[in-house]
């Protein structure tokens, strides 16, 4: 059929086109990817980041461990060493020489004496034994055993 | 034309764009391997330089503990406060408020004059020293100081270590001390530095930028510190004490110019259980002059020559005399001339010697100590137990100068005995060739040859336990930072000078030395022991004229000897110079502690226990019958009964206190006051005398030493004369038999 139209040239009638639907069908696919990809590499961005300072995140945490580790160290070496000083004060506090002036000065006390002193000889160590009693295959194995003494 | 870009424009600006960007990736990427690969470790080294800091970590010094695990010597963490006074506000800033607060507040906590801070404070420098090794109390009310008022990053307190000595005093000169740096500079803590030292550790390790924390890093090194090893050593510090009393009893009484010393050994294994030298000083305090008597004496001096003298003093308190300080043994040296001549057979317990006072030897007159006319004639036996000088020049002149000689080496005497102690000193002696008769004939009572303390008893260790010479020494074990033990000294037995029969025989006669006279000064109740006493004059360059060294050496028990206790008295100036007068009744006290502690049962004879004293009982509140028959049961006599009361509501002495057995105890039956009477001056006077004067006065006595009823004479009194005391009261005397040696 003849075209009815006053145009002169319509190069567009030339040209390819999609049908229509076809056309809008396949931009909105395009454009539903772009976004599942725009999606797609935001949630890379944003796994990246995180990971990135879930790996800061642990650094930190154990050079704070780590201080917290070295100041407790400290701590203990510090006890160690006042525990080492009052030992030794308590030492000097107890030498023979400020116990027997605490006795002789404050508590009146004179050494003893040698008649003050009673030895005791022990020939033999104390030593308790309790007897049991036998049953009756004891006895019967003792007996056994007596045979061949 | 059109100026759309073409296809192929497009084409060949892609490839441009391309090609340019591969270039710069390649030349990154090429950056980067030559970087991290190809000089990694140079670049590496730069990072590590920048980042990691070596931190030093001290070891711990190790202890020193006596042979039942006491502490002698130990280490501790202390502080120092740094200030960094180019850190503090300058005046401008604040008008001096800051720099005025730190001053006035460490002044305070830290109790220094404020003077004194402000000037360190003033100084242009970022290291000033405000006090060093504090204590953690101090340390922890300065950290709040400086959190209070925000001045952390002025002051810092830097850790350090501090060693301390709980005894102060007790071995000073053995055990010696250590400097700033925790190095050892005197006695065991310098001969046994490198076992008490350690090894420093050290980590290098990431450290932050801003505050210079720790930050944990794979390429931290970290090399752990190795603890000192801690010394176990063979003294006990309660037969220590023991010997410390008795020797600061005897510069009381004694006060000798120039110290005494003292040493206990086991005559078997060569543990030193005890040596002393007083006066002592503070191990604490190491470089501060200790004696108070040579403290007033600089202070007498010139004062342009106190500051030299002071010094001198110093010096002279740490010498440990007992290792390095040489004498002329005298007549301690009998016991070795006499085991020679045993051993060699030119003399028996038979063989007679003639003693008119003196000898003549060429030239020279050599007298004995008891004067014209002499001890007479006299066996071996008794040529030892009176040290008769003629006896033993005899004696010597049989022996000859190489037999002489030989003994003199085969007991240790050319020879240090190699304790581990720096500074022994050596002997000085002559030799077999430069034995000379008039030398030999001195020689043979111990004048001329020159031997230490340490060397004397190894000797006559070695005379009583069969022969043997063993090596001295103080470390018994060595344990590690865990307690093991890593090392054990054994007993080093050198040589045997002697045989087991001679020693035998030696121990028989020694024992005669401290029985044959009545009321010796070395007799101890309860026990058998052997011993040997000298007189020696001074004769070192730079002595003075008629100067004297007074020793004793006992050994007990002699019929099997544990231990040989000496001791030396350096010139006495009380009087009296004989060895069996000063340093014997310092033997005997020392071995009457010493051996029940050890576990040495005593056996009283029937002497000894005539004059032991009993035991008051207790009669407060009893009858006045009850009491008295009380008093009889004991061996006492009748008491004396104040009041008119049955019952007994006072008593002196009090229960409990040593009573002779003829003594006299005060019953007061009615609330009374106790009647007093005013304690005279008995010293020097014969103990029947002083006796009798304190019994009319209603006093107990009790003598301790000597009951000889003509040499002896009372040396000291427990309640000084002029005292008021109650009638009852118990007085305690010291007798010591003052004849010859």
């Amino acid at each position: 059929m003849d075209q009815q139209s006053n145009l002169a040239y319509e190069y567009e009638r030339f040209e390819d086109h999609a049908p229509r639907g076809i056309q809008s069908l396949q931009g909105k696919k395009k454009q539903a990817q772009k976004r599942k990809s725009i999606v797609k590499n935001a949630g890379y961005v944003v796994m990246a980041v995180v990971m990135i300072s879930m790996l800061i995140y642990s650094r930190v945490e154990q050079t704070e461990l780590n201080m917290a580790y070295n100041q407790t160290v400290a701590d203990i070496e510090a006890k160690k060493g006042e525990n080492a000083r009052l030992k030794v004060e308590l030492e000097e506090k107890l030498s023979l020489n400020n116990i027997e002036e605490y006795a002789e000065n404050n508590l009146e006390m004179t050494s003893r004496s040698r008649q003050q002193e009673t030895y005791i000889n022990f020939n033999t160590e104390n030593k308790v034994e309790v007897v049991q009693k036998q049953s009756f295959f004891g006895n019967i194995a003792s007996w056994f055993r007596n045979l061949f003494s | 034309m059109s100026n759309i870009p073409t296809l192929s424009m497009k084409r060949r600006l892609k490839y441009v764009v391309v090609v340019a960007v591969v270039l710069a990736f390649c030349v990154l990427v090429g950056s980067l391997v030559n970087i991290s690969v190809l000089n990694y470790d140079v670049y590496t080294g730069y990072a590590n330089r920048n980042q990691l800091r070596p931190t030093t970590i001290a070891p711990t010094r190790g202890t020193i503990y006596d042979r039942n695990m006491g502490i002698l010597a130990q280490s501790a963490t202390v502080w120092d406060v740094i200030m960094s006074p180019v850190s503090i506000n300058s005046e401008e800033k604040d008008g001096g408020k800051q720099k005025q607060l730190l001053v006035q507040g460490l002044s305070d906590l830290l109790e220094l004059d404020p003077e004194a801070v402000m000037e360190k404070a003033n100084k242009k420098n970022q290291y000033q020293i405000i006090k060093s090794k504090i204590e953690k109390e101090d340390a922890d009310r300065v950290r709040e100081f400086l959190n209070e008022n925000k001045l952390n990053g002025i002051i810092s307190l830097v850790e350090s270590t501090k060693r301390y000595y709980p005894n102060s005093t007790m071995a000073a000169s053995t055990i010696g001390f250590v400097g700033s740096d925790s190095q050892g500079l005197y006695g065991l803590e310098l001969k046994y530095d490198k076992e008490l030292s350690g090894t420093p550790g050290y980590v290098v390790s990431l450290k932050d930028g801003h505050s210079g924390n720790d930050m944990p890093d794979k390429s931290e090194t970290r090399y752990d510190p190795v603890n000192g090893n801690s010394l176990v050593l063979t003294l006990d510090e309660t037969i220590q004490h023991f010997l410390e009393k008795a020797l600061n009893r005897a510069i009381i009484q004694h006060k000798p110019d120039k110290g005494v010393c003292g040493i206990v050994m086991n005559v078997n294994t060569g543990e030193v259980l005890a040596m002393a030298n007083l006066p002592s000083f503070d191990l604490n305090q190491p470089y501060t002059l200790y004696d108070e008597a040579e403290k007033a004496r600089i202070a007498e001096l010139p004062e342009e020559e106190q500051k030299e003298a002071t010094s001198a003093a110093i010096l002279n308190q740490r010498i440990n005399k007992s290792i390095s300080y040489t004498y002329q043994p005298g007549s301690t040296f009998k016991t070795m001339v006499a085991s020679a001549a045993l051993e060699e057979g030119v003399c028996n317990e038979n063989s007679s010697f003639f003693c008119p006072g003196y000898v003549q030897v060429e030239d020279r007159k050599m007298k004995c100590h008891i004067g014209i006319p002499g001890h007479g004639t006299q066996n071996f036996r008794m040529a030892l137990v009176n040290s008769c000088n003629p006896a033993f020049v005899d004696i010597g002149k049989r022996l000859g100068p190489d037999l002489f000689f030989k003994y003199f080496q085969a007991f240790g005497l050319t020879q240090r005995t190699g304790i581990d102690l720096p500074g022994e000193g050596d002997s000085s002696y002559y030799n077999a060739s430069q034995l000379g008769t008039v030398s030999l004939a001195s020689s043979s009572f111990g004048q001329s040859n020159a031997i230490t303390p340490i060397q004397l008893v190894t000797a006559v260790s070695a005379v009583v336990n069969g022969g043997y010479v063993v090596t001295p020494h103080l470390v018994k074990d060595i344990l590690d930072e865990n307690g093991n033990v890593i090392y054990s000294t054994p007993t080093e037995v050198k040589r045997q000078a002697i045989s087991e029969e001679t020693s035998a025989l030696m121990r028989d006669m020694m024992e005669s030395v401290v029985t044959e006279k009545t009321g010796s000064n070395a007799y101890v109740k309860g026990y058998r022991t052997g011993g040997k006493s000298g007189t020696s004059q001074k004769q070192n360059p730079g002595d003075k004229e008629g100067v004297y060294i007074s020793s004793y050496i006992g050994v007990a028990p002699i019929d099997d000897p544990e231990i040989a206790v000496y001791v030396m008295i350096d010139e006495s100036t009380s009087g009296d110079i004989y060895g069996s007068v000063v340093a014997a009744p310092v033997v005997t006290s020392v071995m009457s502690d010493v051996l029940p502690y050890l576990g040495f049962t005593p056996k009283y004879t029937a002497e000894d226990l005539e004059t032991m004293n009993t035991t008051t009982p207790l009669l407060t509140g009893r009858g006045v019958l009850e009491a008295e028959s009380k008093l009889s049961a004991v061996g006492l006599g009748k008491p004396k009964i104040i009041g008119d009361g049955a019952t007994v509501v006072k008593q002196v002495p009090s229960v409990g206190s040593p009573i002779p057995k003829d003594g006299m105890v005060i019953l007061y039956t009615e609330d009374a006051e106790e009647e007093m009477v005013t304690i005279p001056d008995v010293i020097g006077l014969k103990p029947a005398l002083a006796q009798s004067r304190l019994e009319k006065l209603n006093l107990n006595v009790v003598i301790n030493g000597s009951d000889d009823p003509v040499y002896a004479k009372i040396t000291e009194q427990n309640i000084a004369k002029d005292t008021q005391v109650p009638i009852g009261t118990v007085i305690e005397l010291t007798s010591v038999r003052s004849d010859t040696d």
